[in-house]
């Protein structure tokens, strides 16, 4: 039987989690009103008469901007990860002379504010020459994430056994192989984390988006946006956008997020 | 078979030291066992052997090989050294079968796949564990993770295999089953054991050699009876023995007749002790006798010193008598039969033969 402390905690909860999802819950039925009903009525009243036809057009205007996003956040995703994971295993397990001074100076980049570095970025992507490109974009997110995701790497690696490692050494691994075979596998909870966390960071960014890209190569967040500026203010279809907008990041949630507490909350390998 | 040489070994982490000058022979096909307690310095010794740790100073030969020297600045990696081990942790790869584990040595070699297959196969028989090869580790008991591990250390059949504390995890049941197994697998595979321990027992059961070590330098190195009769300095001696040997500050009062003035009053040495103690000239010292050496009688006898009962550990085939003899306690086994015959007040007696003594300011042996 639930007691009164328990009511009320459950009370207070069921409360704050209506007062959360209202937003979404608002974008969802302005989504599907058609442009009378949203002009009549108050975002929170479900839709009389629901119409895909906010959905629809808004992702044929997004239709470009999603492939983009999609494109450099999975590649820039996977790459920033894999070079976080070798990183990490080196600066945690392999070490050499200072590689304490270069991790602290690594750690530094964690802490440098995207927008101090958007001049020097456009000069620099344009002078590589991929300046306005999916490869620019791809390169660009992969080179800021490395510092956050080989501070994920070596905190889970701190955790490893030495003596696992010894043992393959004794057993005749070479480094790289013990990163291969034991290192990498028994890595996984980390790649789960830093690849949710770095997902959703480089999906969500709109600033390099809107500084290194132009027209058909914008991501979904510009795209979104410019969405407003158009006409009138077509709220079904920015509703609509937004809408399919989340939908990857909230993907990534339900499919990883079982994994991903997990992940959080197994430090430590367990045998 | 091969054996170990250890020359002028130093190890410092920091500004703390280790291990300091260490040198030791291991022999061919011994099984030599470092003992000491925890912080001594034993397992760095090991790893430096095993080459996971690169001595300060100093250099090791395994074999004719020279292994690492930090003066002529030569180290061969652990992959080269043709060495097993067997962790305390157990340290077996959690996402592999417990048949990749134990050909993890061998694929990792590049062994021909049918010789895998059968190396493992074989192993697993010697050690008992056909029905867990396909099991992960997070599937076994502790002991059955430790014979895995001494699969992997024994598959590619080393000369040399390195142990440490790979009893410690187990329960006490299983500890002592192991010990019979593991001296058995080392006749079998004729290997030379190094084996870290902190337990005496495990020590003094297995070892054909046991090196003592403290603070990072080693104190004796000898057999067990050997270590046992005969501890080279009042560490060894507090050390080795359970209950550990009863020791106690004395000054030698009378140099001819060899009479001490100890914390329970005056004792008498015998005359052979006397003797070399008078040679010696060394006045300040510490008299050790161990418990099975304290003789319990009802009645005074000369000699006999006055004691009292304070409690009495029962521990079934024998009986660990706590003492009071003067401001001192003391220590004695034995047998319930004597025990029952007893009142509170006894009389004890030291076995004249079995008495050790001390240098107080050295800490080394006398007699």
């Amino acid at each position: 039987m639930l007691n009164k402390t328990s009511l009320m905690t459950y009370a207070v909860l069921t409360i704050l989690a209506f007062v959360y999802l209202l937003p979404f819950w608002s974008v969802l039925t302005t989504a599907l009103k058609s442009d009378m009903e949203v002009r009549m009525t108050i975002p929170i009243v479900p839709p009389s008469n629901p119409t895909m036809m906010p959905l629809l057009k808004a992702f044929e205007l997004m239709k470009q901007g999603l492939v983009n996003s999609l494109l450099f956040t999975s590649f820039a995703t996977l790459f920033s990860s894999l070079i976080g994971s070798v990183n990490g295993f080196i600066l945690s397990k392999v070490k050499f002379k200072y590689s304490n001074v270069v991790f602290l100076a690594l750690s530094v980049g964690i802490f440098i504010p995207y927008h101090a570095v958007i001049i020097p970025l456009i000069t620099v992507t344009s002078k590589a020459g991929v300046y306005n490109s999916i490869l620019g974009m791809t390169i660009v997110h992969t080179t800021y994430g490395i510092p956050i995701c080989t501070l994920f790497f070596k905190n889970f690696f701190d955790e490893l056994p030495e003596s696992i490692l010894n043992a393959a050494r004794i057993d005749g691994a070479s480094d790289f192989t013990i990163y291969r075979r034991i290192a990498l596998p028994l890595s996984w909870p980390a790649f789960i984390i830093t690849g949710v966390f770095q997902f959703t960071s480089i999906w969500n960014d709109f600033l390099f988006g809107v500084v290194l890209t132009k027209g058909s190569n914008q991501p979904a967040s510009v795209v979104l946006a410019n969405l407003l500026g158009t006409t009138a203010a077509e709220w079904n279809v920015q509703m609509a956008g937004t809408f399919i907008y989340a939908l990857p990041v909230v993907a990534v949630y339900l499919l990883l997020g079982k994994y991903l507490i997990r992940g959080y909350l197994t430090g430590a390998i367990k045998g | 078979m091969v054996n170990v040489c250890i020359k002028d070994l130093c190890k410092k982490f920091g500004k703390t030291e280790a291990v300091k000058d260490f040198n030791l022979e291991i022999k061919s096909g011994e099984f030599f066992v470092l003992l000491g307690p925890s912080g001594s310095g034993k397992s760095t010794v090991l790893n430096c052997i095993a080459g996971v740790i690169k001595p300060t100073k100093g250099e090791i030969w395994i074999g004719d090989k020279l292994v690492v020297s930090a003066e002529k600045g030569v180290f061969i990696p652990p992959q080269e050294r043709n060495l097993g081990m067997v962790f305390q942790d157990f340290a077996l790869y959690p996402h592999m079968s417990v048949f990749d584990n134990i050909t993890f040595p061998l694929k990792v070699r590049k062994f021909p796949e049918n010789e895998v297959r059968m190396r493992a196969e074989q192993i697993a028989e010697i050690l008992g564990i056909k029905h867990l090869l396909n099991r992960k580790p997070g599937q076994l008991s502790g002991g059955e993770k430790q014979r895995v591990g001494l699969a992997r250390a024994l598959i590619r059949n080393p000369p040399l295999l390195l142990m440490d504390e790979p009893l410690s995890n187990l329960d006490a049941k299983l500890r002592v089953m192991m010990r019979v197994e593991l001296k058995r697998i080392q006749r079998e595979f004729k290997t030379t054991v190094v084996y870290v321990t902190h337990d005496q027992v495990e020590a003094l059961s297995m070892g054909d050699r046991i090196g003592i070590m403290s603070a990072g330098t080693l104190q004796q190195v000898g057999e067990p009876i050997e270590i046992y009769e005969k501890p080279i300095n009042t560490f060894v001696a507090g050390f080795i023995g359970s209950p550990p040997m009863n020791m106690f500050n004395c000054t030698l009062t009378d140099l001819e007749r060899g009479v001490l003035k100890c914390d329970f009053g005056e004792y008498i040495l015998p005359k052979s002790v006397a003797e070399v103690i008078f040679m010696k000239a060394v006045k300040e010292l510490i008299l050790g006798v161990r418990p099975e050496h304290v003789k319990i009688v009802s009645k005074h006898m000369p000699g006999a010193l006055e004691a009292k009962f304070i409690y009495v550990e029962k521990l079934g085939r024998e009986l660990i008598a706590h003492l009071k003899i003067g401001e001192s306690k003391i220590t004695s086994i034995i047998s319930p039969e004597v025990h029952s015959s007893l009142k509170e007040t006894v009389w004890i007696l030291f076995d004249e033969n079995k008495i050790h003594v001390f240098d107080k300011s050295s800490g080394q042996t006398i007699v």
